[in-house]
């Protein structure tokens, strides 16, 4: 087997195993299908033009995750009516806004955390279920795509950092802000719903 | 509001909530430690609550976000890697 069957072969083969998660992104990125498979096969297309800048096959997977996403914002993000960044929460960009996200945490209402805890909630997890993907859609793009990396697809942060082309403290910061809006919408969502009157105080408080 | 609870040896709640993602990712650095977090969690009724949800949220997460690549587009990619 000639060295070009060799590397056709291992891109191949990765490209196969990760191709739920690649398509996965793609659609979370273009939000349809059509898009998402144009997106998917043109950054295989030029993930393969440039296997020769891969330097390490053990990082296949963030190697090609980076590609796929410089495709989407090179090419498709100009199309989207979705704005890439959006405007976040006041306490999301402050000087101090790593401390701001814990004490925004600290100071909810243990309310919100009691609904969550109540025996109950299994009831609502079918919904709830619906409910958290809206409100990961509705998070920015670049929180979004962070923890959907991490959580969904299992990169480590080490990958995600390197798919997303930033420092692996930039992930850490961006999972804990991604999650803090993710509660709030969820707890806002919680309350249109009208499913929070159901409320009742957990254990150590009967 | 949740008071910071503070044990022997142990961390506060902004620090745990602070680590708390990457602890649960497994990727907590050097700052803090497992144990400490962990010690934390066992304590606090609220932290500990918040994590479990955090824990919820990631299963429905790798539950429910997965998109299976459909068979057309799995058929393309590879006409497409065939062709390269």
């Amino acid at each position: 087997m000639s060295d070009r069957d060799d590397l056709k072969a291992f891109f191949s083969r990765h490209v196969e195993e990760n191709m739920d998660a690649l398509y996965g992104v793609a659609y979370r990125l273009t939000r349809n299908a059509a898009d998402a498979e144009d997106l998917l096969g043109e950054a295989v297309a030029r993930a393969w033009a440039a296997i020769g800048s891969l330097a390490d096959r053990d990082r296949f997977r963030p190697w090609l995750f980076r590609i796929l996403r410089n495709c989407f914002i090179s090419d498709y993000r100009r199309q989207s009516v979705r704005p890439i960044e959006q405007s976040l929460d006041d306490v999301m960009f402050t000087e101090n806004g790593e401390q701001d996200l814990a004490a925004w945490l600290c100071d909810q209402p243990d309310e919100f955390l009691n609904w969550w805890a109540e025996p109950e909630r299994e009831f609502y997890n079918d919904a709830l279920g619906d409910r958290i993907m809206a409100a990961i859609d509705a998070l920015p793009e670049v929180f979004q795509t962070t923890v959907l990396l991490v959580n969904v697809d299992g990169l480590s942060y080490d990958e995600a950092a390197e798919a997303l082309g930033v420092p692996p403290g930039t992930i850490r910061s961006r999972m804990k802000r991604g999650r803090t809006l993710l509660q709030k919408a969820l707890w806002a969502q919680a309350v249109d719903a009208g499913l929070a009157v159901c409320i009742r105080t957990g254990p150590d408080d009967e | 509001m949740n008071d910071d609870h503070v044990y022997d040896s142990d961390i506060g709640c902004m620090e745990a909530i602070n680590s708390l993602y990457a602890y649960l990712d497994g990727e907590l650095g050097d700052d803090v430690s497992i144990e400490q977090v962990e010690t934390h969690l066992q304590h606090c009724r609220s932290c500990y609550t918040r994590a479990e949800i955090e824990r919820a949220l990631n299963e429905h997460l790798r539950r429910g976000a997965k998109r299976a690549a459909p068979a057309g587009a799995r058929d393309r990619l590879r006409r497409l890697i065939d062709d390269l």
